[in-house]
């Protein structure tokens, strides 16, 4: 019982418990999941099981993964954790909004970082036809209607290449 | 003949269901003519029905009909789907499209569907399967097209995350954003940021060239700078022009031949400073000075901005400025600022300023230096022109504001006859003094020997290097300067020494404070006898209020005036008794 407060390792660590939308639950010891603000607030407020409403299992399980490796940050291993944000920004369109959202909802700082720049390089230059496949707008302009709000950002829609692909 | 749209079950998502309407075709129809980009704007899934569907609408009859055809096995999993979907549409009011039946002549349904072939990846299996095995091409009667929306996902996302992924594209990617839907028209105008970097000059100035080229005029390279720049300007025109709310981020660089006149400039500057900026980068090329626009302005605020280095200094032109703050600012070695009638000069927080340009303003009455780091090596012509500008100053200056760094400047080396000036108008001093250091102890008191009509003191003391906490003290305890007699307002901010200081240095260090701060004490005592209202704000620790020679002073001190009031500031919430005789008199502050 004594050893719990003084080792780290062997003792008993405090854990919480994180419950998706889907419902399925996910044990974690409190230093790895105190990274996101809204779950250390929760935690601070006494919480040990912790429901997330907006954030389904399939997203749940790629955020635990992020937060694991995170909470194993030194100095020595910057590059091996560089390598695993590169993979993990490799996912669809699809998953990576669903990150966002999760990341924004949890306020994981780093997560949002990461993920933002991940998306808004890979749509840089994208054309707006590209964009909005990839994002699931519905343009609901009549063709006059797009002309003029062409027209007021001209600048921005000549020159250059844009890039049409979808991934 | 009927084309229906299906749930996507690899989407697994809530969608929107829409009826292409009769107009919808017929832009459909055009575009499909022209460039075709309006398909893909909507993800399409098409299905075709076999069997006849009705579903009855209080206002309209949908009739989706289906060929006549072998028996569809997906058939009445879609009935219900379709249904389904039109009442959700029914109820949810407001989202795009309408729900309309739709006639199409097989031409057009022909063009659609090569068109969603082509372009339409998750609907184009279902219809290749349908479609092409020839099983409604006789059927050409009634048609309907139903679209699914699947749900905008970027859009899903609340604003500040939308703000947050466009401020990390380049201004024109931004921009481009406007024309993706109605929804989006107006998010990059309310952006706050607009950086207009080099970048962006060099992209506009390509497309004019292009532009010019495409018109087929032969132009004289002369009339090509003409009119990149005209391009330019009205391309920064448009962008204010369509900007709605506050810019509080501005960076603009100005291309070299923009410089002949600096009205666009002015004008864009103007702009943005009506606009709420609070940062603004104006990036000159070198070799150019650039006056702000010599405006009305009265009071300015200048925070977090960067002056860059150019070879001449950058001047900011206000004749009519009163009050000048300048607020963790880079750069400000090139900062001039001209203006005779300036009274108020606030400056905090930021490296080095050039006091040197304001030897001139006649008028000044407040002066508040404030710098939070104290600075190694200080240079010997910077405190002389210090104590030149407090010598020319010394005819209108009120207040005086001096922080650790300006007061270790102006101690370090002292004048055994006192400083050169005599400050007759300054009524209110501020300073922030170091007990550690025993020159700048002596420098203070010298300071205030100077001032022969002072009636308000405040002093901020501190023990060692740490001096932002006291500072704000200080800035709380302005407020109880409203007395109109002649007051002396001591603050004595005795923080704690384990901060900043190894264990070892610890006691060391409190001794310091005690003996300094029993110094000053005695000091204060001598230069107090016209002092009519007294008061002292002493943050104690507990060693001090231990200390029982502090206390022998401090009561001395208290005893010898009749009018005071003490504030005791403590910091380890230590609890500070005072002998009975002093009590009516004791307002004891505990915080």
């Amino acid at each position: 019982m004594a050893s719990s407060s003084s080792s780290s390792k062997t003792g008993l660590k405090k854990m919480l418990t994180l419950k998706s939308s889907d419902g399925d639950e996910f044990e974690l010891e409190e230093s790895i999941v105190i990274q996101c603000q809204t779950i250390k607030h929760m935690v601070e407020d006494g919480f040990s099981l912790i429901p997330l409403q907006n954030v389904d299992t399939k997203t749940l399980t790629k955020i635990i993964e992020y937060m694991k490796k995170h909470a194993e940050k030194t100095e020595s291993n910057k590059e091996e954790i560089k390598n695993f944000n590169k993979e993990f920004v490799k996912g669809s369109f699809d998953d990576q909004f669903e990150l966002v959202s999760a990341a924004n909802y949890l306020h994981i700082n780093g997560l949002m970082d990461l993920l933002c720049q991940s998306i808004a390089d890979r749509i840089n230059n994208k054309s707006v036809r590209a964009v909005r496949e990839i994002f699931n707008i519905s343009n609901d302009y009549t063709p006059d209607e797009e002309e003029k709000v062409r027209d007021e950002h001209k600048w921005a829609h000549e020159g250059g290449e844009f890039d049409e692909s979808l991934d | 003949m009927a084309i229906v749209s299906n749930y996507n079950e690899q989407h697994n998502k809530p969608l929107i269901v829409i009826c292409i309407s009769k107009t919808f075709l017929h832009r459909l129809e055009s575009d499909i003519y022209k460039s075709g980009s309006l398909i893909t704007d909507v993800n399409v899934v098409v299905r075709v029905l076999k069997d006849k569907l009705e579903i009855e609408d209080r206002k309209r009859k949908y009739k989706v009909q289906g060929s006549p055809g072998k028996p569809d096995k997906n058939f009445k999993e879609d009935v219900p789907a379709v249904a389904k979907m039109m009442r959700l549409k029914r109820r949810r009011k407001g989202h795009q499209g309408d729900i309309v039946g739709i006639e199409a002549t097989p031409a057009v349904l022909d063009l659609i569907t090569k068109k969603l072939l082509k372009n339409c990846h998750c609907g184009t299996k279902i219809y290749d399967e349908k479609y092409k095995s020839g099983t409604n091409k006789e059927v050409d009667r009634d048609r309907e097209i139903v679209v699914e929306v699947v749900k905008e996902r970027i859009s899903a996302l609340p604003r500040d995350v939308i703000h947050y992924i466009l401020e990390l594209f380049p201004v024109e990617v931004a921009a481009r954003t406007s024309i993706l839907s109605k929804k989006w028209r107006y998010v990059w105008s309310m952006l706050p940021v607009l950086v207009l970097d080099s970048r962006f000059c060099k992209n506009l100035a390509v497309q004019s060239q292009y532009n010019n080229n495409n018109n087929n005029n032969p132009v004289k390279s002369h009339n090509v700078v003409v009119q990149s720049l005209s391009f330019f300007k009205q391309t920064i025109d448009e962008i204010l022009l369509h900007h709605l709310g506050d810019i509080v981020k501005f960076d603009l660089h100005v291309p070299a031949a923009l410089l002949s006149s600096y009205a666009d400039v002015d004008r864009w500057m103007l702009y943005v400073t009506r606009n709420g900026v609070k940062k603004l980068t104006l990036d000159m090329p070198d070799s150019n000075t650039y006056k702000l626009p010599s405006c009305n302005l009265k009071t300015l605020h200048l925070e977090g901005i960067t002056f860059e280095q150019t070879t001449k200094f950058c001047i900011i032109n206000a004749p009519l400025l009163i009050t000048l703050d300048v607020l963790d600012c880079d750069g400000t070695q090139y900062l001039n600022i001209v203006s005779p009638l300036l009274e108020l000069l606030s400056v905090h927080n930021i490296y080095y300023l050039a006091l040197n340009y304001f030897m001139n303003c006649k008028k000044l009455r407040e002066l508040h230096l404030g710098f939070d780091k104290a600075v190694d090596n200080l240079e010997y012509d910077e405190r002389s022109t210090l104590i030149k500008l407090l010598f020319n100053l010394a005819p209108t200056l009120e207040r005086l504001n001096l922080d650790l760094f300006f007061l270790e400047l102006f101690s370090r080396d002292t004048d055994p006859k006192g400083p050169p000036f005599t400050l007759n108008y300054l009524l209110n001093l501020s300073l922030y003094v170091d007990f550690g250091k025993l020159s700048l102890t002596s420098g203070a008191l010298q300071f205030i020997k100077s001032v022969p009509n002072l009636s308000e003191l405040e002093i901020t003391a501190s023990n060692g290097k740490l001096c932002c906490p006291s500072l704000n003290i200080c800035n709380e305890k302005c407020i109880f300067l409203t007395e109109k007699y002649f007051s002396l307002l001591l603050i004595l901010y005795f923080r704690g020494t384990k901060m900043n200081f190894g264990e070892n240095m610890e006691s060391n260090v409190d001794f310091h404070i005690q003996d300094e701060a029993e110094r000053l004490l005695k000091e204060i005592k001598l230069m107090m006898k016209n002092v009519v209202n007294f008061e002292l704000y002493a943050g104690m620790c507990l060693d001090l209020e231990r200390n029982e020679t502090f206390q022998q002073h401090l009561f001395r001190l208290l005893g010898s005036h009749s009018h005071f009031q003490v504030v005791i500031y403590a910091l380890e919430s230590i609890e500070y008794n005072f002998p009975s005789q002093f009590q009516p008199s004791v307002v004891l502050l505990l915080k």
